[in-house]
């Protein structure tokens, strides 16, 4: 069977904050309503996804065309001062980049390849995604101190307890911090709170973050495919699929989604945020601390090449981790002060547009 | 007698190690029947002939909301068997009662459900292969110190198995790839503090069945990290923030059909790791430590080997097919005695990705039977590269932030008799021993200090560059390999 990979055009970004490169969509709605549930007992988050103020968040998670200024500005410095918490693993190739002539001895730095801009970025740890946020608060200057606080405070970054599971990072952004790790209310309400999904100025929570009470159809881009099983595999009368998880090379052998750019799936949140579902899981704020006082950094959204979507269920945040850990399925999007396109009034109005243009 | 008693003790301390009156306290729940207090460190769960899905809990009886367990138990075993024609799962979810069951999701941690554990083993083949487990440990998959050898978990399906110390206790899953429902691996999730313990699936019946294990990761950058081995047909993502086996230790993680990443990387990084070390080396002056710093000892696969291999150090990397990935050995700081080692790389197909063994390394071997086309720095040494296909590598062996003046290229081959091999890329290096190519060299050599021996191929197309004006004895002996 001849499987088709319809050309995936790259998001046009038109909303970009010119300090960060970002493109935001700006969160209204003020004070809405909390997820009420539905009654599961293993639904662990009744009554969050309220947030009283506005606030911006990025339309994609981090992209190749994001993370390479801030590996180059972390890595292309001299040996004596390289920037903590951020390790050079894996090989920046893996996410869209290529090496090129660093400018300090010693130094590494990287450059876009051509066509790469979207492609996501994964192997990203809490801390790391922290440090993003305190350089761009920073203005992406290069100054040590830029990258050391600002939103997130390096110096409380640690461990302790018996086999170090307990870390003392600080919960929650600084004070006056202008970008920031979404936390897990703000992250919901973008991903699923629609300020008219019963009509306008009547809002209501969709169970799944592609603005639909309906599970995602998962797969490569502009493929149909089977629905319901793992690997998912293609199927001509099928849905075109949705998200980029719960496929690999084993149902798609030619395919890798690894390097599906974001923006590539025709669906989005009620407010225009693409990717939620699929790509890379996303660090929130968000703490879940255990009976012995371990506490991790919970994630949410599902992820590439894993057979698992409960956590794009709206009641169900995914798992947690230490927040060193920079596995290949962790990424994250970003949160602002800084306006943004859109209001909760247009967010639907929003996602037309942005269909409409993707079909130009 | 002694044997027995000797067991009798072990249960006793492991029982009572949490709190002075656990002993009663571990309890397990089949079902929605009332929770059974065994009253022993060791017992039995004997399910009967399984012929409906069941779930079997297992917690701490006395756990306070809030508080964490304080008590542990030693030989769990799961008598019973899979009555006929039955294709039932039974669920293992040790944890902590007051955590919904749930298995649909492996990267959900759910509480801990006991301090210690020592084996927990289902012991007919039938039901252990329809078996699946959550184990959460507060502390130490500890195994049977008595009979270290064998296995300590035997299920079918390890779906999260969670410790926030060690697991010392192997690990062994039956179940095939799937075959418990959801797509997931026989091995889907294994956390640890650090990791001593074996992990290993069942051997595969024929090709298309699967056994693999999807995740292991070992968090405590402070621990002993890896020192067991991993075995599967397919091996996910292995990540430690320790080392992977010491110098005494080989560890061996063998991905039978695919690796997809090994990587032993300090949260500092592999570079803020080199600057802490050659820091702490040259004012101290210490011996180099191997044993405090990430290494991907020896990884092999029948199949490829794709991703990242990321460490201090490496001993062996092998795949039937093609190497892919970027291998790195770059922690290690440039110290002259202290070299990053890279051991050899031996692909039954190419060798494509990046290797980078950094300014002060040494690459023993890149032996490939189809092309190399790895970009290869590899400052201190390399001593051999040779491929029965092509070398399209640009491969650099110079080293110049150091006060050694070179690096050196032992000896390069491309082609064999039977077979046309090109040499194209680019080479430079501070010593070249012999190059040969069973085909045409067409690329650009630059030897800073010597070429000791001959430069062999049918043609030649870019010029060889020798630094040093003073070594033109060598020179010339390359002159009469091109003329011959």
């Amino acid at each position: 069977m001849a499987i088709v990979l319809l050309a995936v055009t790259p998001v046009t970004r038109a909303d970009i904050d010119p300090v960060s490169g970002i493109d935001f969509v700006r969160i209204g709605a003020v004070g809405n309503a909390a997820w009420p549930g539905r009654g599961d007992p293993t639904d662990n988050t009744v009554g969050r996804g309220s947030v009283a103020y506005e606030y911006s968040i990025s339309r994609f998670e981090v992209t190749t065309a994001d993370w390479v200024p801030f590996f180059n500005a972390v890595f292309d410095r001299p040996a004596n001062d390289r920037i903590p918490f951020v390790p050079l693993a894996p090989e920046p190739s893996y996410w869209g980049a290529q090496s090129v002539t660093p400018t300090h001895p010693g130094g590494q730095r990287w450059a876009v390849r051509p066509g790469q801009e979207m492609r996501p970025v994964g192997d990203i740890s809490w801390r790391m995604a922290a440090i993003f946020c305190n350089w761009n608060h920073h203005g992406r200057a290069l100054n040590r101190e830029a990258f050391l606080s600002g939103a997130y405070d390096t110096a409380t970054f640690g461990f302790t307890g018996p086999n170090n599971i307990t870390f003392t990072d600080q919960a929650t952004r600084s004070p006056g911090a202008r970008y920031w790790i979404p936390s897990l209310d703000e992250w919901m309400k973008a991903a699923h709170y629609d300020p008219n999904k019963n009509g306008l100025g009547q809002g209501g929570w969709w169970n799944y973050s592609t603005t639909s009470d309906t599970v995602p159809v998962y797969g490569p881009p502009g493929v149909r495919v089977t629905t319901g099983v793992f690997p998912v595999v293609a199927d001509p009368s099928g849905p075109l699929a949705q998200a980029n998880a719960l496929w690999n090379t084993d149902g798609f052998p030619n395919l890798n989604p690894f390097s599906v750019p974001l923006g590539a799936y025709s669906v989005t949140s009620p407010w225009g945020l693409y990717d939620t579902a699929g790509a890379t899981t996303e660090w929130t704020e968000e703490i879940r601390t255990l009976s012995t006082g371990e506490k991790f950094r919970r994630v949410e959204g599902s992820f590439w090449s894993f057979p698992v979507s409960a956590s794009d269920f709206v009641g169900r945040t995914g798992g947690g981790e230490f927040p060193n850990v920079p596995t290949y399925e962790f990424g994250f999007r970003v949160a602002s002060s800084i306006p943004g396109s859109g209001t909760a009034a247009l967010a639907i109005g929003c996602v037309l547009h942005l269909g409409c243009r993707r079909k130009r | 007698m002694t044997n027995k008693l000797v067991r009798w003790a072990l249960a006793a301390i492991t029982a009572m190690c949490g709190c002075a009156s656990a002993r009663a306290q571990v309890a397990y729940q089949i079902g929605t029947s009332t929770p059974v207090q065994p009253g022993t460190a060791d017992f039995t769960i004997d399910l009967g002939s399984v012929d409906a899905n069941t779930t079997i809990r297992i917690f701490d009886a006395g756990q306070v909301t809030g508080q964490p367990p304080t008590v542990s138990a030693g030989r769990i075993t799961i008598a019973g068997s899979l009555a006929s024609g039955s294709s039932a799962i039974v669920s293992i979810f040790l944890a902590s009662q007051f955590d919904p069951e749930s298995f649909v999701d492996p990267t959900d941690q759910p509480d801990r459900g006991l301090v210690n554990l020592s084996t927990l083993t289902v012991t007919d083949p039938l039901l252990r292969d329809r078996t699946r487990a959550i184990i959460s440990l507060a502390g130490n998959l500890t195994g049977d110190p008595l009979d270290p050898a064998n296995d300590h978990v035997v299920v079918g399906q390890v779906f999260r198995l969670d410790a926030a110390g060690t697991v010392t206790g192997n690990i062994f899953a039956g179940a095939l790839d799937g075959s418990l429902g959801g797509g997931f691996q026989s091995v889907e999730f294994l956390r640890a503090a650090s990791l001593s313990g074996n992990v290993r699936v069942a051997d595969a019946v024929v090709s298309t069945d699967l056994r693999s294990i999807r995740t292991v990761r070992v968090f405590d950058q402070a621990g002993t990290g890896i020192r067991g081995s991993i075995r599967a047909d397919r091996i996910g993502t292995v990540w430690t923030a320790g080392p992977i086996g010491t110098q005494e230790e080989l560890v061996t993680i063998e991905g039978f059909k695919s690796i997809g990443e090994v990587r032993a990387v300090n949260e500092t990084g592999s570079m803020e790791l080199d600057r802490d070390f050659f820091v702490a080396a040259t004012v101290s002056g210490p011996p180099f430590d191997f044993e405090n710093l990430p290494r991907a000892e020896r990884i092999k696969t029948l199949g490829n080997i794709a991703g990242t291999i990321d460490g201090s150090h490496w001993e062996f990397i092998e795949a039937g097919g093609d190497i892919s990935a970027t291998v790195r050995s770059l922690n290690v700081g440039r110290l002259v005695d202290a070299i990053p080692a890279g051991g050899g790389m031996f692909a039954g197909g190419s060798i494509t990705g990046i290797v980078d063994v950094g300014d002060a390394g040494l690459v023993v071997a890149m032996v490939a039977g189809g092309d190399i086309t790895s970009p290869v720095i590899s400052g201190h040494m390399l001593l051999s590269i040779r491929a029965s296909g092509s070398i399209s590598s640009q491969i650099n062996t110079i080293f110049p932030l150091s006060d050694l003046p070179f690096g050196s290229l032992g000896a390069l081959e491309a082609g064999s008799v039977n077979s046309t091999g090109n040499i194209t890329g680019s080479i430079t290096t501070g010593d070249c021993g012999r190059s040969t190519a069973f085909g045409h060299i067409d690329a650009p050599i630059y030897i800073e200090v010597v070429l000791s021996d001959r430069i062999v191929a049918t043609s030649m197309r870019e010029p060889i560059v020798i630094g040093r004006t003073s070594w033109g004895v060598n020179r010339r002996s390359a002159a009469l390999a091109l003329d011959s």
